[in-house]
């Protein structure tokens, strides 16, 4: 690490921070100002340090991990962010990069990749893991697949396109005629169709 | 009784009185021969056997109306028992849920970074140090399943459909494919009703899991102007033929929440799998600030 990188780390579990100081100690040119044990007393040591780089855990009393990433993201734009969570929740990742954050570690991480993510967010770069992806096999080669039909309501707007009445729909696919109705009335409010007559028309104009 | 009072009445009527008589029935019959043939007396025999008629029924009216307000009181009274229950059951699960997660959680990667942070004299102990540091992720792995199960982090203060998108893309099951759609999502309901639909959406995935013998499953909420629906369903065999899956506790309790928000639930259940709708109405005034 080229240039000197001073840190300031945020846990309330303090056994834990001291573990990641005693990490970083070994490591020059990199320097940890302070500790602190949650959200709001990491604000309150911002105003006195000018760390480089803040690296933070969600799960914290008072000020939550991502609330202050938040906050330091409005009242101190030029201070970089890396969550350090035991979280791995995808929507937990998306958020604290939509809240501003420039890296996301899970507690599982290893001292390499700890010193990497620091380098590489020191340098002005984020880095977050990669995520799994939802899978949707069955929408892959539909025409449709823009307006989130599941398979079954697929199947039913087949039906409907070959002239099936509910009843006949219900019988065909051993489902009950509330079933069926259920079905056709959430399919009319993903194609945002109001009418029958618009859904023949819609399945006239997509070539069903 | 009375016509007895009456033949008593009658022959001691005094002498003197028998003009007044005669003249009394010359003036009454041509008035009583009037009033019944004009059809004023049978009307208004009809007129006020019918008042009774109406009388009569206004009364059972309200009694059946009283019936049905004590009845809807219970029900409300059973409803609200309901729902303190559910709320002491969430408020234990958070509690135990923070423990675990803050304590063991907290203290396994405390463990663990200062495991990893020790110096090892001889290549073996490294080796030693390599193994438990593997033993205590695999812990941490499960203690933080343990936690996320009781309650997802941060519930309260992140879109339901936000953490339901996130279980369904990291749970991993073999046999099942699981497929999770909404549409636009809509804070129609607070963190404590929203916790009551995650758990009715946990416990219908769980017992496809468990029980359905499925392929595929999907798990759809959509929010409507004036409601919310859920659809869950699967291919698998049916609520029927498979024993204990209607009657489990998890069902029941499916039951208990959706009426503990109002909601209405239709099971469909066959060769061709299960389904599940659940209808929950928004609640006016929370719908008026949205």
């Amino acid at each position: 690490m080229q240039l000197p990188v001073n840190i300031i780390l945020a846990d309330d579990h303090t056994l834990f921070a001291d573990g990641i100081h005693s990490i970083l100690q070994t490591v020059p040119n990199v320097a940890v100002l302070a500790i602190a044990t949650n959200g709001q007393e990491l604000i309150d040591l911002l105003s006195r340090h000018q760390p480089d780089i803040v690296i933070l855990d969600i799960n914290m009393p008072v000020l939550n991990g991502l609330e202050a990433t938040k906050l330091i993201r409005q009242e101190f734009p030029h201070i970089r962010t890396i969550i350090l969570s035991s979280y791995n929740d995808p929507h937990l990742i998306n958020l604290a990069h939509s809240y501003g954050a420039d890296g996301y570690l899970l507690k599982t991480c290893n001292k390499d990749e700890l010193l990497q993510t620091i380098r590489q967010v020191s340098k002005g770069q984020s880095c977050f893991p990669s995520m799994p992806r939802l899978y949707h096999p069955e929408s892959e080669n539909l025409p449709i697949r823009e307006f989130n039909l599941t398979r079954r309501e697929t199947e039913i707007l087949q039906l409907i396109n070959q002239q099936f009445t509910n009843q006949q729909i219900a019988t065909h696919l051993y489902l009950s005629i509330y079933t069926v109705e259920t079905h056709r009335k959430n399919i009319m409010q993903k194609l945002q169709l109001k009418s029958p007559a618009a859904l023949t028309r819609f399945l006239l104009e997509k070539g069903l | 009784m009375t016509e007895e009072l009456f033949m008593y009445f009658i022959p001691s009527t005094p002498a003197f009185l028998g003009p007044i008589h005669s003249y009394f029935l010359r003036l009454i019959y041509p008035l009583s021969t009037y009033l019944v043939s004009s059809g004023i007396l049978p009307i208004a025999c009809i007129g006020s056997v019918s008042v009774w008629i109406v009388v009569m029924l206004r009364r059972l009216e309200a009694y059946q109306k009283r019936q049905k307000e004590l009845l809807r009181k219970l029900q409300e009274q059973q409803a609200m028992m309901t729902n303190q229950e559910l709320d002491i059951q969430e408020a234990e699960r958070k509690r135990i849920a923070a423990d675990i997660h803050d304590e063991i959680g907290g203290n396994l990667a405390a463990i663990r970074v200062n495991l990893q942070n020790l110096h090892y004299r001889t290549k073996q102990d490294e080796q030693k140090a390599t193994s438990l540091l593997q033993l205590v992720d695999q812990t941490s792995q499960n203690v933080r399943r343990a936690a996320h199960n009781l309650i997802p982090p941060l519930f309260g203060n992140i879109p339901l459909t936000d953490i339901l998108q996130s279980y369904f893309s990291l749970l991993n099951t073999p046999d099942i494919l699981f497929h999770f759609c909404t549409n636009k999502y809509q804070p129609y309901f607070d963190a404590r009703q929203e916790l009551i639909l995650y758990r009715i959406i946990m416990e219908l995935t769980n017992n496809i899991i468990r029980h359905a013998k499925a392929s595929a499953a999907t798990i759809q909420l959509l929010y409507y102007p004036d409601h919310l629906e859920i659809v869950v369903e699967d291919d698998g065999i049916g609520l029927s033929t498979s024993p204990g899956r209607m009657q489990g506790i998890g069902l029941s309790g499916v039951k208990s929440r959706v009426r503990s928000l109002g909601g209405k639930l239709h099971v469909d259940s066959g060769i061709s799998g299960t389904t599940f709708i659940i209808h929950i109405p928004v609640i006016p005034q929370h719908a008026a600030t949205c």
